[in-house]
């Protein structure tokens, strides 16, 4: 007892002292640790969310991306074959638009060579026409006698028999 | 502090031209073991340990009503953010200590406000004016110059209200548990069924009651040690040579409140875990593992 009279317990100080305590508690409990605790649980929790959000759009773009690939390539494959068949179509087409066109081209060198031909020889008639008559002109001046439409034709033959070959 | 200058010793060299005088070790007045009543509310005494703890409340108040009119934000500002990291930091310390989140979640209101209370008193108990302002009054039957302030936990009533509170909540908290039967099979079998288990609930149930002696007696001791310390320093001393001894103090007062509060959290856990502590220990053994690895 003597030591407790030293030490100076009071029963009624230590009640006190258990009601501070209890008092500080309760406001602590309700004002600080209860607040701040809820707090950092949301904050905890919306952290996780959003990383798992995070990792699911990760996710998601990774299988964007092999999609694309894949899609890429199936359109390269198929851009690739269709790109082939394109040139082979113009290969064949180039070839047929050339030989229309050398058949064309043919024809048209035939028809002209045979309309030259044809202008050639009309022009060589009418040529000999007028070499029959201005040959028999002259020759009706010379001789100044005229030639019967047998004579003319027969001096005519004569002249063309006589001409070279090429003027004929 | 009486002036008898007959009494002072000191160092004098004979050879040096100064010496150091020392005050009589018997002028140093160390403050009583049991703190002095200031003012009486009827038959109840207002002792000085008390009215530092009213202070030490009153600054805690104010924290809190401060923290709770600015409101919790969502993105915090410096106080906020403060306060989250003192409440964050204590809750995952203890956390560590105990390994499971729900148990610390419900022993952390206990343990944290043990640290904060007890820590701020001690730190408050250095603050300039505690202990040397002082009014006439009547202490243990002599007329003298009491201090209004003294350091709230260099009384044993205010530790042994804490000690109490953390005694009898590890009770009620082991009691919460595990049921009242099984927790009282802690200290309770029957001797002819297993003596030695008998005989250990026994010292189990002493050790029970001197944790109360324990914890009191280690908190009053350190913080009036500390007190005596500083008087002796700056009645010495006065200039200087206290601050590293504040240093300490400052020191003390923080280990001595984390000591309270984490043997406090130590036997709430203990007191949680079955006797034995095998089935439930092992299960939140391998449950909690790698937080108590991590921690």
């Amino acid at each position: 007892m003597e030591l407790l009279v030293k030490l100076g317990i009071n029963w009624q100080l230590l009640i006190a002292q258990i009601v501070n305590f209890l008092i500080v508690l309760g406001v602590l409990g309700y004002f600080l640790y209860k607040p701040i605790l809820a707090l950092l649980d949301a904050r905890t929790e919306r952290i996780r969310k959003a990383m798992e959000d995070a990792k699911h759009i990760e996710n998601q773009m990774k299988e964007m991306e092999q999609l694309r690939f894949e899609e890429m390539k199936k359109i390269d494959a198929e851009s690739g074959a269709y790109f082939e068949r394109m040139r082979k179509q113009a290969e064949t087409m180039q070839e047929e638009i050339l030989k229309g066109a050398k058949k064309e081209a043919d024809s048209i060198l035939q028809s002209a060579s045979r309309r030259i031909e044809d202008e050639r020889r009309s022009m060589m008639e009418e040529v000999l026409k007028t070499v029959n008559k201005v040959v028999i002109a002259m020759t009706e001046k010379l001789l100044e006698r005229e030639f019967t439409s047998a004579d003319q034709e027969r001096i005519a033959k004569q002249l063309v028999a006589e001409l070279p070959k090429t003027m004929r | 502090m009486r002036n008898d200058t007959n009494n002072y010793h000191g160092i004098c060299i004979p050879n040096f031209k100064f010496s150091i005088i020392l005050p009589p070790m018997e002028a140093i007045e160390t403050p009583p073991l049991a703190s002095e009543t200031i003012a009486h509310i009827g038959s109840f005494e207002v002792r000085n340990t008390l009215i530092m703890a009213w202070l030490a409340m009153l600054v805690i108040f104010a924290v809190a009503f401060f923290a709770r009119r600015t409101r919790y934000k969502e993105v915090p500002g410096r106080f906020q953010a403060f306060l989250e990291l003192i409440v964050e930091g204590l809750f995952n310390f203890f956390q560590s200590v105990i390994g499971d989140k729900k148990q610390t979640r419900t022993f952390f209101p206990l343990i944290a406000t043990i640290f904060l209370f007890l820590m701020l008193a001690n730190w408050m108990g250095i603050l300039p004016g505690v202990g040397s302002i002082t009014i006439e009054g009547e202490h243990a039957g002599h007329i003298m110059n009491l201090p209004i302030f003294r350091s709230m936990n260099a009384d044993v009533n205010m530790t042994l209200a804490i000690a109490l509170i953390s005694v009898i909540s590890t009770q009620l908290f082991g009691i919460a548990a595990l049921g009242v039967l099984p927790y009282a099979g802690k200290f309770f079998v029957a001797p002819w069924r297993d003596p030695i288990g008998s005989f250990v609930g026994i010292l189990e149930l002493i050790a029970e009651m001197a944790k109360i002696i324990s914890f009191s007696f280690r908190l009053f001791g350190n913080i009036f040690a500390g007190e005596v310390l500083l008087v002796v320093i700056g009645f010495l001393m006065p200039y200087v040579a206290p601050i590293p001894f504040l240093g300490l103090e400052l020191f003390v007062g923080f280990i001595q409140a984390l000591v309270f509060a984490l043997l406090t959290a130590v036997f709430l856990k203990m007191a949680a875990t079955a006797h034995g502590g095998h089935e439930h220990g092992h299960e939140e053994e391998q449950e909690h593992g790698g937080e108590m690895v991590q921690a």
